[in-house]
């Protein structure tokens, strides 16, 4: 399934500065990613996983190197810029979930395809094809943390991007849920050809990966093309 | 409490400084405002009190016809008399220095008190007192205003010689009889332009006057809890033999009761506003307190499923509240108090003119107690209450993300009509009504205290400024007695430079409605003049007709009466009933209007009485057309009207310039507490922006829902504020209410959106800042954990 990279990421580091301690959280990482493939990035806790999937949505700003998306290095992208790529380019699942406390699980996801426009999926089909089609009108805090992360990935998905980037989107979830969760997106991949880069901590998931991105220490170290992944229903761990 | 406990108290004052500091100043500016408001009107008042008793302010004033000792000896004997004194009062013209000033100045001189413990006793506070028959004393106020210091030499003219004769001023005065310059009833507002007060001793005024051994005013007070009314009928029965001129109480007596009246007022006002300041900074401190429980939610789950206690976190949250109450208070009062003196000095300069006698000003440690307590109360309940709640719900429950409380019906509306930053705006209102309460609480209070401020200022436009408008002429002239109509208007047309002349006749009458008797004044004046022109608030328009009379607001107010009754009217003895035809605006005096020609129908064969003139002049010969009007046969009067209008403006600006202390007071306050709640507001929710920015919500579009919440948040305020502001103004309007003064009640539509318009202004500034906070937020953060 391999084509033209949608994403290339060259040399890109990044620090963190503590006090008088500094921190590269990425060392030099490049990493080319063709358009529609379903990504895994696999690493240890701490290896930069999460850092480079902010780098590559536009949360944080690289020390240095080039990210290309979709032909455009978003390192050179003015703040203004960068919000329309976050609005219209990246859809983000993030680990803690983020969602929204003050809107109900419909009103946060809806809130996601307005600001995608016309080509955004219809949110309440987004969450029926997480299994929330029952808790649509709840809010955050009356969810289970698995519903809350399937509702944060019905919002990613919600407005339709180029790109979708999950950070550890079965973290909390259970075997089963974490299955579905899996097979909506993958699902989602095949039919809109949309790219997903997914990071866990779990090797068992990389299976089903077309790619498989692994990290450690800030480096990326091997990527292993993956000819015929698994379908989810068919991992184990 | 646990040492972990602690722990984390100390930590949480450091790491939450920002928090707390808000906290801290909303409360402690507060309580700043609330103990230097109130306070320095009590003490003035304190002041004011303490004058009367250590100089004997007299109960019952008499002006008798000249008598003898027997008269102060008949009056001493009556039942319930404590002091008494007998005096000589004599009023005199004061000639210039130089003749800078235009109008004629009447200085009353009254005869020496003989020991510290007569009635009217004066504190002699510059110079010395008077001891042979070349010296004076002089007002302290009237001396500052005139620039007259110790050692000139004055001019007087008056006496039986009727030779002006020179005195020096040895000493500068205070007296509780004088502390202001009010003439008389008809003129109850300082003048002190044209009116001072001085002192000389009794042999030399008797001399001038020829008045040897005699008296002609006789003071007095009434023996601890006697019935002054008995002591009054006593009085005045004894006092009956020797002509008994005019009685006055201290409610009456219009020096005294002014100043009381303005003081009580003013002490009033201060207390509305040291209670605003109160509970404003107490109720947005409990709601950044509810607020701060609120977001440490999370914090609280943790501790509890760590195995703390509901009263340990019960305690933790009390004790957060104790350490603000009681840090503010220690430094909010000492500063308050150090603010009461410029706020007392400004009372004294601008109700009296001069500084009060025995000064001081002693902390007012009760009211700073219950200040610091009634805000420690507030912010315990604000605290104890959602810490209560979170501390009892199950930890688990606590850890989860906070479920919106408001979140019914409308809440839960779609409002597809709006534009989506509007709507989020909006559900977040409804759903977190308290993120910003203490936004709308602050709208409220800011909006009372800019409208009262403002509305003072119409009030006194309104009021005054229609006054000065409707007496469109230079002097007032009073004569004796009555005279026909047409003999006075040809003696002062006669004057050269006189270029309009209308009289009136005023006396006074006893009006009685129902169970009421009120004395008050008749002024009759032509139907058709033109000098004087009325606003009728009520009733049929000013002497529109001969049916009736028309009653000053004061004397409607007075009486209770109403459009349509029947007032039973005695004049001189004659009695008759007429009809309350309307109600004119008239803020000083509480006069009784009647048209001449329903007057004429009264008057034996019908004809025109009249004892005042209303002269406008040709104004190149007003100093001249004064003095020649004055030595007119009959003539006891001559005032000039705009420099009495001067005087009195001079007065009620003070008012006025009172109001502007409380405006910047206020809204500094405001200014804190809208600034500190939509901090708190914003540091609540800088996640939640944080996650919308990391969704591509722009900058711009942030701004634009911060704006519409803090918007509809003022907008709620001053809706709540409208109704609130209403009644404040109302209560104060009435504040200021004497038998012989009052204002009609306005508040003009510019005041509305001054304050509207000043307090967006604020919310607008205050949320600049926090704004700019969410610019600079690491959205990177936002993935890696739960809380920016
Ligand atoms: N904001 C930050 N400040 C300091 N160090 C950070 C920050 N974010 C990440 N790090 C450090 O960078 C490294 C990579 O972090 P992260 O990308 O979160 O790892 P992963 O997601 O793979 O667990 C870690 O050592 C982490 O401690
Ligand atoms: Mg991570």
């Amino acid at each position: 399934m391999s084509g033209t990279p949608l994403i290339s990421l060259k040399d890109v580091i990044k620090h963190y500065v503590l006090g008088s301690e500094q921190i590269t959280a990425l060392d030099g990482v490049t990493v080319d990613i063709p358009a529609g493939e379903f990504v895994v990035v696999l690493g240890p806790s701490g290896s930069g996983k999460t850092t480079l999937l902010n780098l590559l949505g536009g949360l944080e700003a690289a020390a240095a190197g080039t990210i290309c998306v979709d032909g455009e290095d978003i390192t050179r992208l003015s703040e203004a810029a960068l919000t329309q790529y976050r609005r219209h380019k990246v859809g983000f699942v993030f680990q803690f979930f983020n969602l929204l406390p003050t809107l109900t699980a419909l009103e946060n996801v809806d809130m996601a395809a307005e600001m995608a426009g016309a080509h955004a999926h219809d949110p309440r089909d987004m969450l029926a094809r997480v299994g929330l089609g029952e808790r649509m009108s709840h809010y955050p805090g009356q969810l289970s943390g698995g519903q809350q992360q399937r509702v944060a990935v019905a919002r990613a998905l919600a407005k339709n991007p180029t790109l979708v980037l999950a950070d550890e989107p079965t973290g909390s979830l259970d075997k089963e849920t974490g299955i579905e969760v899996l097979q909506v997106m993958r699902d989602l991949n095949r039919q809109t050809g949309q790219t997903f880069v997914v990071v866990t901590h779990n090797s068992a998931i990389s299976t089903i990966a077309d790619r498989v991105v692994r990290i450690s220490g800030g480096k990326v170290y091997m990527v292993v093309e993956n000819p015929e992944p698994f379908e989810p229903s068919e991992v184990d761990w | 409490m646990l040492n972990s406990l602690r722990h984390k108290l100390i930590g949480d004052l450091k790491a939450n400084r920002g928090a707390f500091l808000a906290v801290w100043l909303t409360f402690t500016i507060g309580m700043v405002f609330y103990n230097s408001t109130y306070p320095a009107g009590g003490n003035f008042k304190n002041l004011l009190r303490g004058l009367n008793e250590r100089t004997h302010l007299a109960d019952l004033w008499y002006d008798i016809d000249l008598a003898p000792p027997a008269a102060v000896d008949a009056a001493r004997a009556a039942a319930g008399v404590a002091r008494v004194s007998g005096r000589l009062v004599f009023e005199v013209g004061l000639e210039q220095k130089e003749a800078e000033t235009e109008s004629l100045v009447t200085l009353r001189v009254i005869s020496m008190p003989e020991s510290e413990e007569d009635v009217n006793n004066i504190v002699i506070q510059e110079g010395r007192a008077p001891e042979d028959a070349g010296e004076i004393v002089l007002m302290r106020a009237f001396a500052r205003r005139h620039d007259i210091r110790v050692g000139d030499v004055l001019r007087l003219a008056g006496g039986i010689a009727g030779t002006p004769w020179e005195v020096e001023v040895v000493g500068l005065f205070s007296s509780a009889e004088y502390l202001i310059a009010s003439r008389g009833p008809l003129s109850p507002f300082p003048t002190l332009s044209t009116f001072g007060v001085a002192y000389m001793p009794y042999d030399a005024l008797a001399a001038r006057y020829d008045a040897a051994g005699q008296v002609n005013s006789v003071v007095l007070t009434a023996a601890d809890g006697a019935d002054l009314t008995a002591v009054r009928a006593a009085v005045t029965e004894a006092l009956q033999p020797y002509g008994i001129q005019l009685i006055m109480d201290r409610l009456q007596q219009p020096a005294v009761a002014t100043l009381a009246a303005n003081a009580s007022a003013n002490t009033q006002i201060a207390l509305v506003f040291s209670l605003i300041f109160l509970f404003g900074s107490g109720a947005v401190m409990a709601v950044l307190m509810a607020r701060q429980v609120e977001s440490e939610r999370r914090l609280i789950g943790t501790m509890r499923a760590m195995g703390s206690t509901r009263g340990e976190v019960l305690g933790y949250y009390l004790a957060f509240a104790l350490i603000v109450a009681v840090t503010g208070a220690l430094v909010g009062a000492p500063i308050g108090y150090l603010i009461t003196y410029p706020v007392l000095d400004f009372f004294q300069s601008g109700m009296v003119g001069t500084e009060l006698p025995f000064f001081s000003n002693p902390p007012q440690l009760g009211f700073m107690l219950v200040g610091a307590a009634a805000g420690l109360v507030m912010a315990w309940v604000a605290a104890a209450v959602p810490a209560w709640r979170a501390a009892t719900t199950d930890p688990g429950l606590a850890l989860r993300p906070p479920t919106p409380s408001g979140a019914g019906g409308l809440a839960r509306a779609r409002m597809a009509f709006l534009p989506r930053t509007g709507r989020q705006a909006l559900r977040n209102l409804l759903r977190v009504p308290g993120r910003t309460l203490g936004t709308v609480l602050g709208a409220t209070a800011g909006m009372a205290i800019i409208v009262i401020s403002f509305a003072v200022w119409d009030l006194l436009d309104f009021n005054f400024t229609h006054y000065y408008n409707t007496n469109a002429y230079d002097f007032v002239v009073t004569v004796a007695e009555p005279v026909l109509h047409d003999v006075l208007l040809r003696q002062v047309e006669g004057v050269e430079g006189v270029t309009g002349v209308e009289t009136g006749l005023i006396l006074p009458v006893t009006v009685e409605l129902a169970d009421r008797t009120y004395t008050a004044l008749g002024v009759a004046l032509a139907d058709d003049r033109e000098f004087i022109t009325f606003e009728t608030i009520e009733g049929a328009p000013a002497f529109s007709d001969k049916q009736g009379v028309w009653l000053g607001n004061n004397l409607e107010r007075a009486l209770g009466a109403r459009v349509g009754d029947t007032l039973q009217v005695t004049v001189q003895g004659q009695s008759a009933t007429v009809t309350v035809q309307g109600i004119v605006k008239q803020v000083l005096g509480a006069p009784m209007y009647v048209p001449m020609s329903l007057l004429q129908e009264w008057t034996p064969l019908g004809v025109r009485p009249a004892n005042q003139a209303y002269v406008r002049v040709d104004p190149a010969r007003r100093v001249d057309v004064q003095r020649e009007l004055s030595g007119l046969p009959g003539v006891i009067g001559v005032a000039d009207w705009p420099v009495t209008t001067q005087d009195i403006q001079r007065a009620a600006d003070f008012e006025g310039e009172f109001a502007y202390i409380f405006l910047g007071f206020g809204m500094f306050l405001t200014f804190v507490v809208m600034f500190n709640s939509i901090n708190a507001s914003m540091r609540e929710r800088r996640h939640e922006l944080a996650v919308m920015r990391t969704q591509g919500v722009s900058m711009g579009e942030v701004v634009r829902l911060v704006t519409w919440e803090t918007m509809l948040a003022t907008g709620a305020g001053l809706i709540l504020g409208v109704l609130p502001s209403y009644w404040l103004v109302q209560y104060v309007t009435q504040l200021y209410d004497t038998d012989v003064a009052g204002n009609v009640f306005v508040i003009y539509p510019q005041t509305w959106v001054a304050a509207v318009v000043i307090l967006v202004a604020i919310a607008l500034v205050s949320q600049m800042p926090p704004l700019r906070g969410v610019r600079t937020i690491n959205l990177g953060d936002v993935s890696k954990s739960v809380n920016v």
